[in-house]
């Protein structure tokens, strides 16, 4: 019931009045949180930028829902992504640096599939950025204006069944 | 109005340039901290405790209670009261309970997430406590333990290891042959089985082979030929041509009956050798019969041998009890990282991912107790006190073996534990030597041996040596009483039997004991060997009692097996001989026949020579008609 009520959350922000910066800067954190393992200091260091950065944060949400289970299928390319970065002998002196950085250790940075993620997360952000925010413009423009226009869509929202599902859940 | 008047329009709403930071948001979030905090604080301490709860329970395989957490950010500091951990064999028993645990932790190595205890204390710890509740976990969860790694109840001994598995009960009930020997645990009789129908596969095969072989076309076509040639007469260039093509017709009928006769010769050598091999094979049977008397009645000897006898009277308990404490250190072993200097690493586990270590500026390892004082008490009450230190996650790193150490002393009992566990190189190597004198025996409780045997009174001495080095498990564990007094109580029923009331008068004069249990093999396949003053007392008491009991039992079981496989074998032989005998007589017959024939077809051939050659020829040099060259090489003699 809770994913129900979070897809309809997103539906709901998705059609009202929110800027679709916000909307896609909501989903591009979102689902970097959604690529890192939720483990250590870094998932609560993005979390605090979700809140504190003028991004939507029921989108956050449902994107990093969303990109846990994504991340969950492709952990392996994570894994070795990871591996690959941290053991590189070029960048073997910029993590031994980290390493030695009081609190950093507390990120499980040196963890392959949490530097996998994170990394992955971070590279996607600014095209997944641009991306959402085409996408919730086109959805917007084309899909929402035709989709409202539905007889069925009308009779949902007359019969307020919309409403109620909402409201249980 | 001009375009350039026209008014400009409003931006879209996105144009807005919104702030990239949501200040307004500064205030919930450090309340959303805050609140995260003040969470943490009241109720870190019960998510820590039902963490080691949950993961001690799926380690042990039966629950791990902890009555409080404590921790303390301030100073540093975890305090554990009351850890109550189940025995999964005994659920109302604890195997450990603490009464309290204390950890301070070097507050610099936090800041690198090295968790680095720098004193601890470990007070009242006993074993063999009785429990309120039962520590069995339901059968859910008991599953669920056993799927994290097999880490429940310990494991079933195991091949030599049926240890002190002994049933001594009535003999005549326990060892019945109806029970020992099941038809369908039986080699000799599937054996029997299987070459029935093998046998009867092979005889229906043998039939339409044997059919197939007709004689009665071979037969007739050399009558007609014979019947055609009496009144044949041969003159001129044609009778010359009509000859050949007779030699020709006689050729192949004799080609013909020198092929069936190849044939028959072939199937008989099938059949012969098919018989061969069913007769060796019911002679093999008498072989499986013996393996299998030998087997029903093996666990029988290896029991009632003096062996199996002092098993029984030591108890499956306390052999459980040592194979359950290599089964912790098997489990244990099995935490610390096991690459070697130059292997390649194994893949991460799913989900996880491999942490990477990087050079780091002090000689930290993750996790390290410096040292912890420890106290506690025996299930007999003496108190000891003593240090464990060392102990890490990384023991190559901090190059120190574990040392564990243990001492304590109540009047005439005394008890010394000391153990080295040395994972700092690529073969680990871990040894405990312990002692424990003047404990008092009253009332333990031993094996079963028809009954309870249960120790009267008397004091016990045992002494342990036992290394492991890489997985071979080696060393030699002592018990000693004297003098001792035991009691067997048989019941009723059970008191009657011969043997077993034998066994009750040789354990009430028993007036010392010692056993001497050596280890071999294994952590996981452990071996154990007995030694005992028993021996020469049992074998002395019992040995004519229980030969006496095991030859009847052998006489009875072999009637049995006979009942069971005789008139299956009786049948296979009767099936032998009548199938094989009755394809082996049609053989013979058509063998006959096609004899016959072959002798019919020679003598045509040669008054068909005789013939052709006197009407149609001319003398030759000695007088008799001269054949063409052709005709001369079939019929020349060989």
């Amino acid at each position: 019931m809770l994913v129900l009520k979070f897809l309809l959350n997103f539906i709901q922000t998705l059609n009202q009045d929110v800027s679709p910066r916000s909307l896609a800067g909501g989903l591009a954190l979102g689902m970097v949180v959604g690529f890192v393992p939720k483990i250590g200091l870094l998932a609560l260091i993005l979390l605090i930028l979700i809140f504190m950065l003028n991004v939507n944060f029921g989108a956050a949400t449902f994107s990093a829902a969303a990109f846990t289970l994504i991340a969950w299928i492709v952990d392996p390319v994570f894994n070795k992504i990871g591996y690959a970065l941290l053991t590189a002998p070029s960048l073997r002196a910029l993590w031994t640096l980290v390493y030695n950085t009081p609190a950093a250790p507390w990120t499980r940075f040196n963890n392959t599939l949490v530097l996998g993620g994170f990394v992955t997360g971070l590279v996607s952000l600014v095209p997944a950025f641009f991306l959402f925010r085409w996408g919730v413009v086109k959805y917007r423009e084309r899909v929402l204006a035709r989709v409202q226009k539905w007889k069925v869509v009308q009779a949902l929202k007359a019969s307020r069944i919309f409403g109620l599902i909402h409201d249980t859940f | 109005m001009t375009p350039s008047e026209t008014p400009p329009t409003p931006p879209p709403p996105e144009a807005k340039r919104e702030s990239l930071i949501r200040w307004k948001a500064l205030l919930p979030t450090l309340i959303v901290l805050a609140v995260f905090g003040i969470f943490f604080r009241f109720f870190l301490d019960g998510f820590v405790r039902r963490g080691i709860e949950k993961a001690g329970t799926a380690a042990n395989g039966a629950k791990v209670e902890v009555d409080g957490v404590s921790i303390s950010f301030l100073h540093a500091s975890v305090a554990l009261r009351g850890l109550h951990v189940a025995d999964p064999a005994e659920p109302m028993i604890n195997r450990v309970e603490v009464g309290s645990m204390r950890f301070h932790l070097a507050a610099k190595p936090l800041f690198w997430r090295k968790f680095i205890v720098e004193d601890a204390s470990i007070d009242g710890i006993r074993t063999g406590t009785p429990r309120t509740r039962s520590g069995a976990l339901p059968k859910s969860a008991a599953v669920a333990a056993k799927a994290d790694g097999g880490k429940g109840k310990p494991k079933e001994p195991s091949a030599g290891a049926a240890l002190g598995k002994l049933a001594f009960g009535n003999l005549k009930d326990q060892y019945d042959p109806k029970k020992m020997l099941r038809p369908e645990n039986l080699a000799s009789l599937k054996k029997v089985k299987e070459e029935q129908v093998h046998y009867q596969a092979i005889a229906d095969m043998w039939g339409p082979r044997v059919d197939a072989l007709k004689t009665t076309d071979l037969d007739g076509r050399i009558k007609a030929f014979a019947d055609r040639m009496k009144n044949e007469r041969y003159s001129g260039t044609d009778g010359l041509k009509k000859a050949k093509r007779d030699l020709d017709e006689a050729k192949k009928l004799k080609a013909d009956a020198e092929a069936q006769t190849k044939g028959y010769g072939s199937l008989k050598a099938d059949v012969t050798g098919e018989i061969n091999r069913a007769k060796d094979t019911l002679k093999g049977i008498d072989d499986l019969k013996k393996q299998d008397l030998d087997g029903a009645l093996g666990d029988l000897k290896a029991g009632f041998s003096t062996e199996g006898i002092t098993r029984g009277l030591i108890g499956e308990k306390w052999f459980a009890k040592i194979h359950s404490t290599l089964d912790m250190a098997q489990k244990a072993r099995a935490r610390l990282p096991k690459k070697k200097a130059g292997e390649k690493p194994e893949p991460p586990p799913a989900r996880q991912g491999r942490d990477i270590p990087f050079p780091f500026r002090y000689n930290w390892p993750t996790f390290l107790l410096v040292k912890a004082g420890l106290s506690g008490a025996t299930q007999d009450g003496l108190a000891y006190r003593g240090t464990l230190k060392d102990v890490t996650s990384d023991p190559g790193k901090l190059g120190r073996p574990a040392v564990l150490n243990v001492a304590g002393k109540k009047d005439a009992s005394a008890l010394d534990l000391s153990a080295v566990l040395d994972f700092t190189h690529d073969v680990s190597r871990e040894q405990v030597k312990f002692s424990y004198t003047g404990f008092p025996l009253s009332g333990v409780k031993l094996g079963d041996m028809g009954g309870p045997v249960t120790i009267k009174d008397g004091r016990g001495t045992t002494t342990g040596d036992v290394a492991v080095k890489a997985s071979a498990l080696g060393g030699t564990i002592r018990f000693g009483a004297a003098p001792v007094s035991m009691d067997l109580a048989l019941p009723a029923d059970k008191a009657k039997d011969r043997l077993l009331s034998i066994l009750r008068d040789t354990v009430s004069r028993l007036d010392a004991l010692e056993v001497e249990i050596r280890l071999s093999g294994t952590l996981t396949a452990p071996g154990f060997a007995l030694r005992t003053n028993l021996d020469d007392k049992i074998k002395e008491a019992v040995g004519q009692a229980l030969q006496k009991e095991i030859d009847e039992m052998r006489g009875r079981a072999q009637e049995r097996l006979n009942g069971l496989v005789d008139g299956e074998k009786k049948k296979l032989a009767d099936q032998i001989d009548g199938k094989a005998g009755g394809a082996l007589q049609k053989l013979g017959l058509k063998d006959k026949q096609v004899a016959s024939a072959q002798t019919q077809i020679q003598k045509l051939v040669q008054d068909l020579t005789k013939k052709s050659t006197g009407s149609l020829l001319p003398a030759g040099d000695n007088g008799k008609p001269a054949l063409p060259g052709n005709f001369k090489k079939l019929f020349k003699k060989k």
